[in-house]
């Protein structure tokens, strides 16, 4: 690399957002979904749309759930409840399993083993006709667990891929010249030059955004990531760190061997909620319930404030009395990272700034896929120019993969993402597995996808995957009030907006993906721009 | 017909480059991506323990403060390591700033750092 510092930068930011690129326009992809996982959710159990959110009080909902939850899962070590917000009219409440005997105490239990219900606020009784689904959540683990593997792999890989994507954006501001005047420059039609000021002004337009979402994406996870300081001040004793980080004490590891019945929670609502002002409260995690030792953390309601370092009281589960003072302490570092944190996961966000989100999010999706597909554009001729001088006899291995690649991992994951909605409406609502059978599609439409990309990466073949993932995206609204949910006429009317959006946003990327396709087979659209066209 | 900016397209590094595939520069590459994954994660590590140590803050606040200088450290090695003049002065650089920031560290150590 004997070239400037801008051309070794520029070959940086061409390889490392290549060799990443799939795996990001995914993460990017489902980063957005989740932005809008709550609404997923709820569209996804259309036995919910009819339903009013009922209007109790905090103590009373939580002294219901508190009797649910002491039947369902009295031995447990530790209980997680989300109190009913506007987004979400139903509580959650989630459990880690009492360990096994005999088994190493140090050994955290598998997310699968976690037990979860949802609850009626004014029942205190399991939504148990909803249908069984990950809903949104699934978009929200897949963007940084991925899935059919551990947590922990799919973490350090999306981690690798975002330190990657991190170096992408860096290098590639470095290597440009004239940031500004690219923000006003696209010439359409012109072959390589157009994706070049495609790719240019989904970048520049959002670039705080994506260097936003690309870093605080990195600090949601960075004491996993980056050890390093936790080890050196804290040792092994991370728990202490957790808990200086978050506030309040630190719950005791071990469950007390004596029993004593567990506090009721409600009157610990109304006293959180009065020294905060009469907000409300969002989380409560339970310690150790039914133990001499049980202690009770409850967590102002999000929303309200852009840090997600959110203020917390602690109460001690047997007697019922507060143990911390008004929550959240540490300095500026600790709320830098709080507000970081909240950035990232944007659920401090009105709807007006949760759209300008989505919106960012998507143009992060084209500004990965128009790179992918620049670096086709790129090689392209260079290959043709070969096999024409008689050097080579058909066009490269390399150029050959990301033409499949790009194809099965952008067109085709367009295509899979609304068969997930198909699927969550036309399996049978009953049986065993079925949340998991609804990913099972996701991932058979997609591998299906993404081996005809490899197998033939033409032309006529993205046509074929945008015009099938536009026309599922389009008809989902046809689907949603023929399979029984709140159709757009009767969620416009209800103002039921969590459902008429998913309809609208989902019609409206229909029409695009359509409209894509489409193009690809204009006359006026130069033959050298498209993907595998001439291979 | 537009008019079109006189500026063209940026120079493709490829085509200042005599061959691509040679043996010895893709070794190059090798080299220097090996430097910048490893030895930049190296840094990152080293600096951050540096500074949790180094920093006068409360216990909490020095970690994170570290950590998130961190993440800034690694994505500047990885570059370090490709805008080098040869892959021998990435692995050179990149050896130099983690021997002085190991001195760093050992010097805080012994002398109690701050806090």
């Amino acid at each position: 690399m004997k070239e400037g510092f801008r051309q070794s930068m520029a070959w940086l930011h061409t390889w490392s957002g290549l060799l990443v690129g799939w795996i990001l326009f995914m993460v990017f992809a489902a980063g957005t979904a989740s932005y809008f996982r709550d609404e997923i959710t709820l569209w996804m159990k259309p036995e919910l749309h009819a339903a009013a959110p009922a209007r109790v009080s905090q103590a009373e909902a939580i002294d219901l759930a508190q009797k649910t939850l002491e039947q369902r899962a009295g031995s447990s070590r530790r209980w997680f409840i989300t109190m009913p917000s506007a987004r979400n009219p139903a509580l959650e409440a989630g459990w880690v399993p009492a360990p096994a005997r005999g088994a190493d105490p140090q050994a955290r239990p598998k997310r699968r083993t976690f037990g979860s219900i949802t609850l009626a606020p004014a029942t205190g009784k399991e939504l148990g006709k909803a249908r069984a689904t990950r809903g949104g959540d699934f978009f929200f683990r897949l963007h940084f667990d991925l899935h059919y593997m551990s947590a922990l792999w799919g973490r350090w890989i999306v981690g690798f891929c975002a330190m990657s994507m991190l170096v992408a954006i860096l290098s590639g501001i470095v290597t440009h010249k004239r940031i500004f005047k690219d923000f006003f420059t696209f010439r359409p039609a012109r072959g390589q030059r157009s994706w070049l000021d495609a790719h240019n002004l989904s970048a520049v337009l959002a670039l705080p955004y994506h260097l936003m979402i690309t870093y605080t994406g990195l600090v949601t996870l960075m004491f996993m990531y980056l050890p390093a300081g936790v080890q050196a001040v804290y040792h092994d004793r991370t728990d202490a760190f957790y808990a200086d980080l978050n506030g309040g004490p630190a719950a005791d590891a071990k469950p007390s061997p004596q029993l004593a019945p567990l506090a009721p929670l409600g009157p610990m609502l109304d006293e959180a909620s009065r020294i905060w002002h009469g907000a409300p409260v969002g989380r409560i995690t339970v310690n150790h319930p039914g133990r001499a030792n049980a202690s009770v953390n409850l967590v102002l309601q999000e929303g309200r404030d852009m840090t997600q370092h959110l203020p917390n009281l602690s109460f001690d589960g047997v007697t019922g009395k507060r143990m911390s003072g008004a929550g959240a302490e540490g300095g500026g570092a600790v709320q830098a990272r709080g507000v970081m944190y909240g950035l990232h996961v944007g659920r401090f966000a009105d709807p007006l700034l949760r759209a300008l989100f989505f919106l960012s999010g998507l143009a992060g999706c084209a500004m990965v896929a128009t790179g992918l597909l620049m670096w086709a554009v790129k090689e392209r001729p260079k290959h043709l120019k070969a096999r024409q001088d008689g050097k080579v006899a058909k066009v490269g291995l390399g150029l050959r993969l990301v033409d499949g690649l790009n194809l099965g991992g952008i067109a085709g994951l367009l295509l899979a993402m609304p068969v997930l909605f198909w699927a969550n409406r036309l399996l049978p609502s009953g049986g065993t597995g079925r949340a998991d059978l609804e990913i099972a599609c996701f991932f058979t439409a997609w591998g299906v996808a993404a081996l005809a990309g490899l197998a033939c990466p033409a032309r006529w073949m993205w046509r074929v995957q945008l015009a099938i993932g536009g026309l599922l995206f389009a008809a989902l609204p046809l689907l949603n009030a023929a399979t029984g949910g709140a159709g757009l006429a009767a969620s416009l009317k209800n103002g039921l907006w969590a459902v008429a959006g998913f309809d609208l946003v989902s019609l409206l990327l229909g029409m695009l993906l359509l409209y894509a396709a489409y193009r690809l087979g204009s006359r006026s659209v130069p033959r050298a721009r498209l993907a595998g066209s001439a291979a | 017909m537009h008019s079109i900016p006189a500026d063209p397209l940026p120079p493709s590094p490829r085509k200042a480059r005599p061959r691509a595939a040679s043996p010895a520069y893709r070794a190059g590459v090798a080299a220097r991506a090996i430097a910048a994954i490893g030895g930049g994660y190296l840094l990152a590590a080293l600096s951050t323990r540096a500074l949790a140590l180094a920093l006068p803050l409360s216990p909490v606040d020095k970690v994170v403060a570290a950590t998130l200088t961190g993440l800034v450290v690694y994505p500047c090695a990885i570059m370090w390591c490709f805008a080098a003049a040869s892959a021998a002065r990435a692995w050179l650089g990149l050896a130099g700033a983690c021997a002085l920031v190991a001195i760093v560290l050992l010097l805080v150590r012994t002398f109690g750092g701050a806090a």
